[in-house]
This record gives C-alpha cells, sequence and structure tokens, in this order.
C-alpha cells in the first residue's frame, strides 16, 4: 500500500524560485562521494497532524534536505498522527528496505513499547541520526511563594501532596518523567505527589498562570515568553548543565540542589530496517550537514531548543541505553507493560 | 401485543444491557496502577456503566407500560415503510468495498468505480448521466482537492 | 489610546491590495474546504496551512483568519443542505437548519446564517478590539474545577435537546460518553478500551461519528426511501431570500447568539460548541412555540450561528493577550505563528502590535467578503437539493470520505465513520436522536479530565467544586436548567397524554 502525494503547487514553486534565486548550493556537500543517492521523492513521515511541533521539525528536516540539494523538490512531509507516533511508527516499520522514507521522532519510539501501546520496537528501525534537543524547565507563576529550586524541595519534602505539578501532556512524557525522577531521587512516593496532566502545554500554563496548579513542568522554548512578561518565573532546569542564553543562564539545574533529575528530550530521524551501508552513509552525511547549516542554527535559537548532533551509530547506542533508562524507570513507577 | 411487532425499547434495553456487561468486562480490564491521579482510570467509566443500565431498564420498563397502553409512538418510532435491510446492506457493502481498495488503486480510480457503479443502480432514468457524472467526478475531485488544496488523498496504482 | 493608532495602521495594513487578494483567497478556499463534511475550520486550516508557507507572516495570517471564516460558512451550508456537520459548533444549526431545508427553506436557512455570521463577527471583532486587553485576565479564573461546572452545565442543556422521550436521550448521550473513554487516558496515561489498535489509543474522532451518524445514516434511509419512489424532492419554496417573518424573528436570537457567543469563547474549554448550545437552548426556552424546534425553527439556526462566530472572535482574546489559544482553531492559529517565527505569549501584543491589528482589520474585511461571496452561492448551493437522489447520494458518500479521510490519511477511519453509519441507520429505525450522543462525544473528554484534574488537585476533596464564585454559579445554573428541562415536562406529561415524538 504506497501512499503517493504529488504536490505541485504554487506555493512550493514560490520556495522553489526563492531557493535558486538566493543561491544555496549545498549540493557539493551531497556529491562528495560516488556512494547511493536518492533516485525518487521522498516521504518524511511524522506522527502527528500538520501545526504541532514535532510536524514543524519534520517539516523543517525536509526543507534543510531539500535546500541542501540532497533530496528533491516534490519530497513531501506525510502526517500519520495517531497512538502517540504508533501509526506513523508502523507504517514507516512496514517499508523495509526502502531508502525513500525518513521519519522525525521522539522519545515515543522507546516509550510507547515499554507502556504497551504500540508492539513495535526502536530496533525495528535504522536510527540516522540526532538533529537537536529541547530541554524541559520547572517554573512558577511570579506571586507564587515557591521561591526556587530549594525551597520547592523543603516544601515537598514536608508535604508531598502540598504541590501540584502540571505535567503538561501526561503519563508517560519527559515532563511527567521528570517529575518522576525528583520524587524518586528525594525518596518520595510518586503516588503522593500530586501531578495534573493537561491537554497541552497551554492548557498547564493557563491553569499556572490562574493559580490553579502551583508548579509547571514543560519545554523551555514553551515557557520562555511568560517568564520575559513577568508572568511566570524559572525554578530549575531538568539538564545535565546551564543553559548558556541569557534568561536561562541563572536557571539553576535540579543537579545544583541535590536532585537528580534529567531529561533531554532528543529529536531523531530514523528510517525502515534493511537499508545498505551506502544508504545509511548519506542519509548520515545529509543531516549532519543540515545540522551545521546557519538557517538550521537559527531555528535552534529562535525556538530556544539544544544544539545536538548523533551519528547513526550513537543514536543507536543513545536508544540502547534510554530504552534500558526508560525499562528501569517504568518498573520502578510500575508503569512498564512489557515483560522483558 | 401483536407478536409481529417488535418490542422496540426492550430490545434496546436488551442491547443496552449488552454493552453494559462488555463494557464493565473492558472496564476491569484497565490495569490501576501505582501513579497517577487519586480517583483512577476506572471510576468515571463505571459511573457510566451504572447510568446506562438504568436508562436501558427505564427504556425496557415502557415497553411494559405499552403493553397496557397500546401508545402509539412505538409504531411511528419502528418504522416509516421504507425499511429495506437488504439493500442498506448492500450500500455498506458497497462502501466498505470502496475504502477498502481506495489505497490500492487510488482516489480518482476508486472514487469513479464506486460512483459508477452505485449511480447506474439509483439513477436509472438516464444512465447517460450517471456514467459522464460518475467517470468526470472523481478526477475532477482528486485535482481539486488533492492537488490545488493539498489534501493528501491516495493516488495508487497510476499516479493519478 | 495607544492601541487606536495600531487599530488605523492594522486597516492600512489590511487594506493593501495584496492583503485584500489573499483575504480573497483564504475566503474562496476555506469555503470550498468547509463545504467538506468533518473539514471543520480546525482540520481545514491544519490542511492548508503548508500552502501559507514562505508567504511573509502577515499576509499569511490574514489569509489563514479569512480561511477560518470561510470554513465556518462551508460548515454551515453543509449543515443545512445535506445534514452533515463540518464540526461540533454546527451541529446546533443542523437541528433545525436541515428541518428547513426539507420544508423547503433552504434558502432562508442560509441567509440568515449568513447575516448572523456577518453580524457576529463584527461585533465581535468590535469586542474583540475594544475589549481584548481589559478582558484578558478573566480567562484565568476558569481552571479545572471551573470548566468541569461550565461542562456540566451544557451536558444538561443536551438534555434538554432529548425531546419528549428523555430516556432516549439519555442512552444515546451516555452512549456518547462511553464512546469518549476509549483511548489513553490522559491523567493515568492507561489505554483504555483500545484492544491494541493503535488508530483508536487517541480516541475515537468526533467528527467520524458526526459524519457517520448524520451524513451516512441520512443517505441510507434516503436510499431505502428512493427505490420505494418515497424520497421527496427537497427544492425549494417561497423566496430564496428571509420573508418578513422569518426576518422578524430572526433578528434578537442574531444579537442574543452574539453575546453569548463571544462571552463563552474568551472562557477555555468545549470551544464554540458550548456556546452554540446554549444559545439554541436560550432561544428554545424563550420561544413561545417550544415544542416546535427541531423542525425547522428560524431562531434554532439564527442563535447559534451567531454564537458560533462571535465565540470565534471572543476565543481569539485569550489567543492575542496571553498567548493561550483555547480552542482547536486558535490553536492552529498559534501554531502558523510560530512557524513564522513570531512567539506567540503574552507579549504578542507589545511586540508585533501592527501584525494583530492587521490582523484583527483583515478579519472585518474578511467578514464583508464572506457576505458578499456567500450571499449570491446560497442560489447556487441550493441547486444541490435540485440534483436527482440517485446521483447526489453518491456524490455525498465521496465528499464525506474525502473530508474523513483527509483528517488522518487513514482507512481505519473511514471504516469508523461507516460503522458509525450503520449505528445511525438502527437509531433513526428506533427513533432516536443522535445529537445527544454527538454532542457528548465533544464534551465527554474534557468533561472527565476536568474532574479527575480538579479531585487531583484538591487531594479528592469534592469541596474544590464549590470553592470560587464562578463554580457556585454554574453549579446553580445547573441545578435551575435540570428543574427546568427534566422535572417540570415529567410534572406536565403527567397531566397532559404523550404526542408522537417529532425528533
Amino acid at each position: 500500500m504506497l501512499l503517493s502525494h504529488k504536490l505541485s503547487n504554487t506555493a512550493r514553486a514560490r520556495l522553489a524560485a526563492a531557493v535558486l534565486a538566493l543561491g544555496f548550493s549545498h549540493g557539493a556537500m551531497a556529491q562528495s562521494e560516488p556512494g547511493w543517492k536518492p533516485t525518487e521523492r521522498v516521504e518524511v513521515v511524522v506522527g502527528v497532524s500538520p501545526g504541532g511541533s514535532m510536524d514543524r521539525t519534520a517539516r523543517a528536516v525536509r526543507d534543510a534536505l531539500v535546500k541542501g540539494g540532497f533530496i528533491s523538490q516534490t519530497s513531501v512531509v506525510v502526517n500519520k498522527p495517531g497512538g502517540g507516533h504508533s501509526v506513523a511508527y508502523s507504517y514507516t516499520a512496514r517499508q523495509k528496505g526502502n531508502p525513500h522514507v525518513i521519519q522525525v521522532t521522539g522519545m515515543p519510539i522507546l516509550t510507547n513499547r515499554l507502556l504497551g501501546r504500540s508492539p513495535i520496537n526502536y530496533k525495528e528501525f535504522t536510527p540516522l541520526g540526532v538533529v537537536f534537543s529541547e530541554k524541559t524547565a520547572f517554573a512558577v507563576r511570579t506571586e507564587s511563594p515557591i521561591k526556587d529550586a530549594r525551597d520547592l524541595v523543603d516544601r515537598l519534602k514536608l508535604d508531598p501532596a502540598g504541590i501540584s505539578f502540571s505535567v503538561s501532556s501526561g503519563v508517560g512524557t519527559v515532563q511527567y518523567f521528570s517529575v518522576a525522577q525528583i520524587a524518586k531521587s528525594l525518596g518520595l512516593e510518586l503516588k503522593k505527589l500530586k501531578t495534573v496532566s493537561f491537554k497541552g502545554s497551554s492548557e498547564g500554563i493557563t491553569a499556572t498562570l490562574g493559580g490553579h496548579v502551583d508548579v509547571l513542568a514543560t519545554a523551555v522554548g514553551t515557557i520562555a515568553p511568560f517568564v520575559e512578561s513577568k508572568q511566570l518565573r524559572f525554578i530549575a532546569l531538568a539538564a545535565d548543565e546551564r543553559m548558556t542564553d541569557e534568561i536561562m543562564a541563572n536557571v539553576p539545574t535540579w543537579r545544583e540542589v541535590g536532585v537528580d533529575a534529567s531529561f533531554d528530550m532528543w529529536r531523531a530521524v530514523i528510517a525502515p530496517k534493511n537499508l545498505t551501508a551506502p544508504q545509511i552513509k548519506f542519509w548520515e552525511g545529509a543531516l549532519k550537514a543540515i545540522t551545521m547549516s546557519d538557517e538550521w542554527k537559527k531555528l535552534i535559537e529562535e525556538q530556544q531548543l539544544s544544539a545536538r548532533y548523533n551519528t547513526a551509530a550513537e543514536t543507536a547506542a543513545l536508544m540502547d541505553k534510554e530504552d534500558k533508562m526508560y525499562h528501569e524507570l517504568l518498573s520502578a513507577l510500575g508503569l512498564l507493560a512489557v515483560k522483558d | 401485543m401483536k407478536i409481529a411487532m417488535l418490542p422496540v425499547n426492550a430490545t434496546l434495553g436488551g442491547a443496552g444491557l449488552v454493552v453494559v456487561a462488555a463494557y464493565v468486562y473492558g472496564t476491569i480490564q484497565i490495569p490501576e496502577l501505582q501513579s497517577g491521579d487519586p480517583l483512577g482510570p476506572r471510576v468515571f467509566p463505571f459511573g457510566l456503566a451504572v447510568l446506562l443500565a438504568i436508562c436501558s431498564v427505564l427504556l425496557a420498563c415502557q415497553d411494559l407500560r405499552a403493553v397496557k397502553k397500546s401508545s402509539a409512538s412505538d409504531k411511528q418510532a419502528a418504522n416509516d415503510g421504507a425499511t429495506d435491510l437488504r439493500l442498506v446492506a448492500g450500500i455498506v457493502c458497497g462502501v466498505a468495498f470502496y475504502y477498502s481498495v481506495l489505497e490500492v488503486v487510488g482516489f480518482a480510480l476508486a472514487t469513479s468505480g464506486f460512483l459508477l457503479g452505485s449511480m447506474l443502480y439509483f439513477h436509472r432514468e438516464s444512465p447517460v448521466t450517471a456514467i459522464i457524472t460518475a467517470l468526470a467526478f472523481g478526477p475532477a475531485a482528486y485535482y481539486l482537492f488533492g492537488k490545488l488544496l493539498e489534501v493528501q488523498l491516495p493516488a495508487g496504482l497510476f499516479g493519478i | 489610546m495607544e492601541s487606536f493608532s495600531y487599530i488605523l495602521a492594522g486597516f492600512a495594513t489590511a487594506l493593501q491590495p495584496v492583503n485584500i487578494w489573499y483575504t480573497f483567497i483564504g475566503c474562496l478556499m476555506g469555503t470550498v474546504v468547509g463545504v467538506l463534511p468533518g473539514l471543520g475550520p480546525a482540520a481545514g486550516m491544519a490542511l492548508l496551512l503548508p500552502i501559507t508557507f514562505g508567504m511573509n507572516p502577515t499576509s499569511a495570517l490574514i489569509m489563514l483568519c479569512a480561511m477560518y471564516g470561510g470554513a465556518m460558512y462551508g460548515g454551515s451550508t453543509t449543515s443545512i443542505l445535506i445534514n452533515t456537520p463540518g464540526e461540533s459548533s454546527s451541529v446546533m444549526t443542523m437541528l433545525d437548519g436541515y428541518q428547513m431545508a426539507k420544508k423547503g427553506r433552504a434558502g432562508a436557512a442560509l441567509a440568515v446564517s449568513a447575516i448572523g455570521s456577518f453580524f457576529a463577527g463584527t461585533v465581535g471583532m468590535l469586542l474583540l478590539s475594544l475589549l481584548a486587553v481589559p478582558f484578558s485576565q478573566f480567562a484565568l479564573r476558569f481552571g479545572p474545577a471551573e470548566n468541569f461546572t461550565l461542562i456540566l452545565f451544557a451536558m444538561v442543556m443536551v438534555s434538554a435537546l432529548t425531546g419528549k422521550s428523555m430516556v432516549r436521550g439519555m442512552f444515546a448521550m451516555v452512549l456518547g460518553l462511553i464512546v469518549c473513554t476509549i483511548g489513553i487516558d490522559l491523567q493515568s496515561g492507561m489505554p483504555r478500551y483500545t484492544g491494541g489498535i493503535p488508530e483508536v489509543q487517541d480516541g475515537i474522532s468526533f467528527l467520524l461519528a458526526a459524519v457517520g451518524l448524520f451524513a451516512m445514516s441520512e443517505v441510507f434511509c434516503t436510499f431505502e426511501r428512493h427505490m420505494k419512489g418515497k424520497a421527496e424532492v427537497l427544492g425549494i419554496e417561497g423566496p430564496l431570500w428571509l420573508t418578513r417573518d422569518e426576518w422578524k424573528r430572526s433578528y434578537m436570537p442574531i444579537i442574543r447568539g452574539t453575546f453569548i457567543g463571544f462571552f463563552k469563547g474568551m472562557l477555555p474549554g468545549g470551544g464554540a460548541t458550548i456556546a452554540t448550545m446554549i444559545a439554541y437552548t436560550v432561544e428554545r426556552s424563550i420561544s413561545k412555540e417550544k415544542e416546535k424546534f427541531g423542525t425547522g425553527m428560524i431562531e434554532g439556526v439564527a442563535g447559534p450561528e451567531a454564537a458560533n462566530n462571535a465565540s470565534s472572535c471572543g476565543s481569539m482574546v485569550p489567543l492575542f493577550t496571553l498567548g493561550l489559544p483555547g480552542t482547536g482553531t486558535t490553536a492552529v492559529l498559534m501554531a502558523a505563528l510560530i512557524m513564522f517565527g513570531l512567539q506567540p505569549g503574552p507579549l504578542l501584543l507589545h511586540k508585533n502590535p501592527e501584525l494583530v491589528w492587521s490582523v484583527i482589520d483583515s478579519m472585518y474585511l474578511g467578514n464583508l467578503m464572506l457576505l458578499i461571496l456567500n450571499l449570491p452561492l446560497i442560489s447556487i448551493f441550493v441547486r444541490i437539493l435540485y440534483i436527482p437522489t440517485g446521483i447526489l447520494l453518491p456524490l455525498i458518500v465521496v465528499i464525506a470520505t474525502i473530508g474523513i479521510y483527509s483528517i488522518n490519511n487513514s482507512v481505519f477511519d473511514l471504516g469508523v465513520m461507516l460503522s458509525f453509519g450503520v449505528l445511525g441507520y438502527v437509531f433513526r429505525k428506533v427513533n432516536i436522536s443522535p445529537a445527544p450522543m454527538v454532542l457528548a462525544l465533544v464534551l465527554g473528554k474534557p468533561l472527565e479530565q476536568s474532574f479527575r484534574q480538579a479531585m487531583t488537585i484538591s487531594g479528592g476533596h469534592p469541596a474544590v467544586f464549590l470553592s470560587s464564585a464562578i463554580c457556585i454559579f454554574f453549579l446553580g445554573l445547573t441545578v435551575a436548567a435540570l428543574f427546568v428541562y427534566l422535572v417540570l415536562p415529567m410534572l406536565s406529561t403527567r397531566k397532559k397524554p404523550t404526542a408522537a415524538a417529532a425528533t
């Protein structure tokens, strides 16, 4: 069952013209060796509907690959929403040996199986590389009595049920896991903590601004504008190190206050299984090239993401490592749905 | 009470109770975890099951009362004189077939095929109109929505 | 007043020929997409979003907002003509709109919905321009507990739609709520009743149910009548425009609907649907001919249509002043803002006032353009009713197919929609109105989730639902509505013998 989408519209044509006019010629990078090159249009699969943040990543990857001359102008983003990416995973996994389908993904590729949402193992794909990552921050509203991360820790130790957390899109997301890590690290029972799930980060922010929920945990870039308008205040970052930009440089990591909570929400590109070595090499090189481009750096800066690149082999190792980590974490939380 | 007349409310109530049973069974299958909210994922469904059970019983009771009063509302409810289950089953199968081949042969082709079959059957007054409309509409809709408006429609075998 | 000069500057931008052109294109495309059943403003805009890539942000947003308006107009067209709501907020319009079409008054129904939308859109925009900043903090007072009481109130309003046979209505409503529990539970993260099928993990979309229950089942029943030679030719009776009497009956509902809609639009949760439900029930309860609602009352079209459009203006208040989308459609708009490199948030209005006001001002223009575009289109659209049944019905099936398929690109969804079609057919045969089920499908998820969110925050104490004035207000309304819609009719039916149910 092959879906084809022949799109030839004015917008794309205009974009193509603009690209030509500006004279982008990253093409040289693509031809550096005689190996494999895509022979037809490429499908960039993504497991969400148009407009979401993962969809934006997929479109950015597609546009950058086109600009770099790696894939043809006719290549498209294919939205396969459903089941927290599960529908898209099974679509891509079915295309064994097809080098013209790639998928943009994040951590659900590991956790979906562990949570019992999808039978598909991450090993059924060929990892191609990590293109950037996003950090999770904790914030409270400006007038909140919670002064800082240390104060929050003290309050939690005193009364674990005294603070409510907005973990934006629910159990099984990085936000939830970072709260879980805090509980684990402080030796508190997770069930005692008040974790409230909202349909999306916007709903979580609304509830936090209105004072209905005490602490908000979500992506840095989502919170930043509200910190700028002095409605919210960062208290901690769930990362190994502080971020370097103006606003974030003053925000301590959880480690600094003695809490072991750190998560990197990486975005990776994967392909179906059974790709040949030259094909993997091509995609690896293409992804490396686009993450080095100025457009990519600008995108990362604008949306307050974190620059990160990993090779195909590193990505595979990362997935192995994190799969183990999530396995442990989920079984400690009693959320593990698989027995292996 | 005639035997021929199906006791609609009692049947509905019975069907409702079957749904309740299946739903309660499904609810028990939801794993309860050590984490999450204090109410858990089962409470709300159990409440709904109780509500549906009450509605079903009430519906069935209406029939029992109706037996005594021989209310007219059921006759009107049950039939408007045109029920033709075989026809509806045929249409459903036709549409299901259309959907099953949609991604295989592509939107334009599948649609024209479906339209051709159904229009020839239902619009017997003028087969020529039916044929022209059917053949034109598939590709035209594919072009308008698939190409101009970027709706992702399956192109299928021949890429049209 | 600083913002006043921005408003004027915004008009200057909006009236640039290129932006007028984009408004026009947006209106047109929105109308075309909106006519597809299943593709309401949110899904339609998300679908058309890629077309705007590479345009300048102001023009792109202007075009998107025009599409929004166009899709809203288009949605009511299908509701009225072929009994298929484009999105949840058109369900109420459909109840009486389609009945009007059946009586040959499709032209009047379309005209009143165009005029109501235009009026509500214009007044809504005016309110948005004037009140956005002072009202911005209001939405924040709605936390989970407040949302729950509001949605509960709306659910009780649904029971008012159950007509004479309340038990049947409740039966359908509870079935709808049950369907809502399918999918991954947000609070616990556990899949419920999914049977391991990934496609249903995100739940059953309301659109699949609505198109199946309304449009497909209508198609099945009409096929039956057609083959027995009983299919009624709808056609048009009387003038295409409103008669004097219809006009007199419509203008007050339009005004009331506008204010109800705008006010509800500012609040999170439930979207415009709740606004249309409240507007409809308000019209019904103050009407002298309550029992005629559901049989083609023009008030039942005018009020909800106005509320629908005004609500979309109201929903822009939190988007532009707080950067927080409260509805699916504003969420798509926000995604567009981010895509164009703008940072939506509380400072959007301060950082990019020109852009925000140009977009708002272009919506005045878009509204006017839609009215001009749609009034002549009425005479074209009503011709749909003259297409021979044997040709029209298969076409409706195909158009519904395009609409549903394009949401998730999934054949599975088409199968679900078809199953709902069969269920809807059964419902019709046993005289159950599908409307309560469909509305329950829209409200079921937020009802359960906001309840559990509030209970989590309070640590399991139900007193949280009495903790604020807003909660008490809505709970009070709920009790009053329960009394008026459930208790009073029960008492009165004891006295009067039951007439044949109309719905």
